[in-house]
């Protein structure tokens, strides 16, 4: 019998060529679709889950409150991480990496600039499950200047594959480390990745490793099974007390308890280490995070589009209902059950959705790196095809194979035999309430995502386009100018005199973002205010062209600048003054406070994401820094080649890096970039399918309606009477679901813009507009089975009947 | 064999209530040939769905053999369909996608009948009907009367107490209507009890009574003698 039922079903696929195409086809790509997202969402909620005892790690968060700022930072201070071995009862083991983020390693005449280099403490290896090729894990890092790479830069410095005992010179120090391990390249589902690992060692002894309050490193730990978290989050208090109370009191001259009473608050607390990819409250982290709200969107959407694959299938099988009710009738006259018939209809509908799964596991092989490309990802198909993979694409074929099975094999079942074979039970094929509500949910899901792909894509012209306060087209930023030493200022003067530069400026940060922010007190009434700080030269303000509200910038012209300071807005209203200028500010960066002198107030800009509100800042006068901003004109391929001429001139064997200051704000962007992309990529998938079913539709619409249409041509009805006759249903149905999907759109795109400070309006077009192209694709998908009707001879189409 | 009691089929759309059957009384013996005429509409097709079990009636009683099975399931009436009654249409009903030995074979497949079994009965049968050469041939490529003999096979293939034809001969030149109906004669003559819905009186002939229906309601009995052919 299941042969008879196989036979009958591939005889089907063959017989209805156009029918099985669009059912496999649909199906494919909605599976495609769900095993891509599938694919990442399973790779987002993995995250460090490789380490062993993963759920018994956790790191430190700082949350504090200073001066009605709020600080919130997975970032911790050097000395915890042993405390909390000394103090913590239950904590096992603990251990500290610190970012560096781009450094130079030579090897005699090569030099190269490396990324995701870290300094780490000896038992890192012990610590996390990260495995070493070459090493012992328990000593590879526990000497200074050592270094572990992966085999990966191992084998860049020395193809000759002997590493180990090699030395390198690391930054622009030039110190010299031994390589004493190799490690495996860390899993792409790590938040912690690394090329090159230095030990800490080398560095812990320099004195900003021993402060409480200088919070720069990531501190992890692992407590026992046994002990509660809440038990060592209320030693961490006590701690702080303690040590940080300490210097608060040196530093501050307030005890920890005046501190709190000033309104202001200072805690860490333990972040589950499985949390923090995820669900991350820091925006610090080593790498940009997930968020488990995306995880739960694209889990929705691929399973919406798979299910607008399924309701195809749904639609096109009770559709057709007319040329199987023959069979159905026959099969029951002949003695069959309704159970074994249904039986048989559910195995047919598995029997595509095998198919497709196949197919789409094809697809997605072949599309993964593409859409890697798109999600950011590094996903690899191998990666997945693990016997549970087989087992989950079986259940995923058979659970998609009764959904869209299902209801055909009730419907068709359904039919008794008697009224089929008299010819009746054809009736309620022409409508069905149940097969409009399904056109209706497919079309609803296309709107709803138009209309989020358009709020996106408006969000995020809107913020590339914002006026930032300063012009960031047409500056290239040249880093690491600290290695010319003394040749700095002439390089400086020989980049200028090129004709194509307006201007250069000398700075230790490069916005987006600032490098520092630390405690100014107003010089009148000692109290604290936490702002964003950075260096820059007299010509900053020519380079970034920021708009002097009050004052002058640093000026050469006047040698008391050296002791001045440029404030924003924002930090005018912090210190509570009307005017900035001749206010007088303490800062904290030596060992005694220092006195400064507000010269200037720029008008706010954007220095950090579009996320938060600007925050106040102070700009410090310096005649020199690391990264030379240069403005110019012309071509930005030109400025390159010859900056980097002028550089190879001065820094001969030296790495030249640099970048632009707007593609440098647009990482900012990333995460929308790459969530526009994603809704694009589904948005365009929802519609093709639906449209895809539709056309189906139509196309038996219009044959059931041969006769209708071949009587109305005779008594005179235009092409354009029958094209609207056709389509006036399809659109009764899109413009139910335009009007369903407006409020869902409305309310989530708004709770998404309520996450910028600086937000566009949706505007009411984004909504019509969607509806309208939702309308026009819906009309030139029915309207090509319309007029291939309407077009039709009445004759044959009469003579059909 | 088969027995209705004032039987009454009624069909009801939304206002309208329309009398299919009225009140029929109907007696058919084991190995009995009958035909049911009357002009369109007559209820006689109504009569043969109720009698093979494809359709409810509304009131009355209708014994199959010694069982009562107005009040029968779905299922059982399933069960009985399969092991006692073969169907015959004017259209043929053959199922498109299965070649002629499959559409043959279907019944034997609801009887769960042994595949080697099943492959011997279904070319007996083919090799009775003479159709055997097109054992592999789709519906679509058969001649309406290479067509029917299939039907004709598949009624008998699971070797039925009754047959119900409905029209057999409806859609068949007449040198294909004559063989059809001696096929039906012959296996009427072999035992199995035959009722059949005809328009043609020459058809009728072949039966052993005539039951003329007029507006659901059984007018004449037994008037095959009327007919002079």
């Amino acid at each position: 019998m299941l042969k008879n039922y196989l036979l009958v079903a591939l005889r089907n696929i063959k017989k209805n060529k156009l029918y099985s195409f669009i059912n496999i086809f649909g199906l494919t790509i909605g599976l495609s679709a769900g095993l891509l997202i599938g694919m990442y969402v399973v790779d987002e909620l993995s995250y460090d889950r490789f380490h062993e005892n993963v759920e018994d790690i956790y790191r430190i968060s700082l949350h504090g409150k200073i001066s009605g700022q709020e600080i919130v930072t997975s970032r911790s201070s050097p000395p915890i991480a042993q405390a909390l071995i000394n103090e913590a009862p239950g904590v096992e083991a603990a251990t500290r990496v610190r970012t560096i983020g781009d450094i130079v390693f030579r090897n005699g005449d090569d030099s190269f600039v490396e990324e995701q280099v870290i300094y780490a403490d000896s038992n890192f290896f012990e610590f996390f499950t990260f495995r070493l090729v070459e090493g012992d894990p328990h000593t590879v890092l526990a000497e200074p200047n050592t270094v572990v790479f992966t085999s990966e830069l191992a084998n860049k410095y020395f193809p000759d594959g002997n590493a180990i005992g090699r030395f390198l010179s690391v930054g622009s120090q030039k110190r010299e480390y031994k390589i004493t391990g190799i490690a495996e390249k860390p899993p792409e589902n790590s938040h912690i990745k690394f090329k090159a690992i230095l030990s800490q060692r080398t560095v812990e002894s320099e004195q900003f490793y021993s402060g409480w309050t200088n919070n720069f490193l990531f501190t992890y730990f692992r407590k026992n099974k046994n002990t509660s978290i809440e038990d060592i989050d209320s030693r961490l208090v006590e701690m702080v007390q303690k040590y940080v109370g300490e210097e608060l009191q040196q530093f501050m001259g307030v005890t920890f308890e005046q501190f709190l009473e000033q309104g202001n608050a200072y805690g860490y607390i333990s972040y589950p280490m499985t949390d923090t990819h995820l669900r991350s409250i820091t925006d610090d982290d080593m790498e940009a995070n997930g968020d488990i709200t995306y995880v739960y969107i694209f889990s929705g959407i691929g399973l919406f589009i798979l299910f607008i694959a399924c309701i195809n299938f749904m639609n096109l099988s009770t559709a057709r209902s007319a040329g199987r009710a023959k069979e159905v009738g026959m099969r029951k006259t002949f003695g069959s059950y309704r159970h074994t018939l249904i039986g048989q209809f559910l195995l047919e509908s598995i029997l595509y959705s095998i198919f497709a799964t196949v197919l789409a596991i094809i697809i997605t092989y072949l599309i993964l790196p593409q859409f890697n490309l798109i999600a950011g990802k590094n996903l690899v198909f191998s990666g997945f095809l693990t016997p549970s993979f087989f087992v989950i694409m079986a259940a995923v074929a058979l659970f998609v194979g009764l959904l869209a099975g299902s209801y055909p094999a009730f419907y068709l079942t359904a039919f008794k035999p008697a009224e089929v074979l008299r010819g009746k039970g054809m009736a309620g094929m022409k409508s069905s309430a149940v097969r409009s509500s399904l056109v209706v949910f497919q079309f609803w899901v296309s709107i709803v995502l138009i209309i989020c792909t358009t709020v996106i894509y408006k969000q995020l012209s809107y913020m590339q386009n914002k006026n930032l306060g300063l012009d960031k087209q047409n500056v290239l930023i040249i880093s690491s100018t600290g290695k010319l030493d003394s040749d700095i200022m002439p390089f400086k003067n020989a980049i200028e005199s090129n004709s194509n530069v307006v201007a250069t400026s000398f700075t230790n940060n490069v916005f987006p973002g600032v490098n520092n922010t630390t405690v100014f007190k107003n010089v009148l009434n000692d109290q604290d205010h936490l702002m964003g700080s950075y260096f820059a030269d007299y010509d900053h303000a020519d380079v970034l062209n920021f708009e002097i509200v009050e004052g002058r910038f640093f000026s050469r012209d006047f040698p008391s600048d050296s002791l001045a300071v440029v404030i924003n807005e924002a930090a005018v209203k912090e210190f509570g003054w009307e005017k900035g200028v001749n206010n007088e500010i303490l800062n904290f960066f030596d060992d005694s406070p220092a006195k400064t002198k507000v010269i200037g107030v720029v008008k706010d800009f954007n220095f950090e994401s579009l996320k938060t509100n600007i925050r106040p800042m102070v700009i410090n006068l310096t005649n020199t820094s690391n990264n030379l901003l240069v403005r110019y004109h012309g071509d930005a391929a030109e400025i390159v080649s010859v900056t980097e001429t002028i550089w190879k001139e001065f820094a001969p064997g030296e790495p030249f890096e640099y970048e632009f200051l707007d593609q440098s704000y647009d990482k900012l962007f990333r995460a929308e970039q790459r969530l526009g992309k994603l809704f694009s990529m589904f948005t365009v998938l929802a519609i093709f399918i639906a449209s895809l079913g539709l056309f189906a539709l139509s196309s038996f619409m219009a044959e059931q309606r041969t006769k209708e249409i071949g009587i109305r041509k005779v008594l005179g009805a235009s092409m354009g009477n029958l094209t609207a006759l056709l389509s006036k249903e399809f659109t009764k149905l899109v413009l139910i679901s335009f009007i369903l999907a407006v409020l869902p759109s409305w309310y989530f795109m708004g709770k998404w813009l309520d996450g910028f400070v600086y937000r566009d309006q949706m505007g009411v077009w984004v909504f019509f507009g969607a509806g309208a192209l939702a309308l026009t694709i819906s009309w030139l998908t029915v309207s090509y089975q319309a007029l291939k009707a309407a077009m039709s001879n009445p004759v044959d189409s009469l003579k059909y009947e | 064999m088969l027995k209705i009691k004032n039987l009454t089929k009624l069909y009801t759309t939304d206002e309208v209530e329309t009398t299919a059957l009225n009140e029929i009384t109907l007696e058919i013996q084991e190995g009995e040939f009958v035909a049911v005429m009357g002009p369109s509409g007559c209820g006689k097709s109504t009569l043969l769905n109720i009698l093979g079990l494809l359709d409810n009636f509304s009131e009355g009683e209708y014994f199959f053999g010694e069982h009562e099975v107005s009040k029968y399931s779905e299922r059982q009436r399933a069960r009985l369909r399969k092991g006692s009654i073969g169907f015959v249409f004017q259209s043929f009903n053959l199922i498109d996608e299965l070649t002629v030995f499959e559409n043959v074979e279907l019944p034997l497949l609801y009887l769960k009948v042994p595949s080697s079994d099943r492959k011997k009965r279904v070319e007996e049968v083919l090799e009775r009907m003479n159709i055997m050469h097109r054992r592999n041939h789709f519906p679509q490529q058969l001649s309406g009367g290479q067509q029917q003999r299939v039907a004709v096979a598949r009624a008998i293939v699971a070797k039925p107490r009754l047959i119900l034809a409905d029209e057999p001969t409806g859609n068949l030149d007449s040198t294909n209507g004559e063989e059809v109906m001696k096929l039906l004669s012959q296996l009427n003559e072999e035992g199995t009890t035959i009722v059949m819905v005809t328009h043609s009186p020459y058809d009728a002939n072949y039966a052993h009574r005539i039951v003329n229906l007029f507006d659901g309601k059984i007018v004449t009995e037994n008037i095959k003698e009327q007919f002079h052919i």
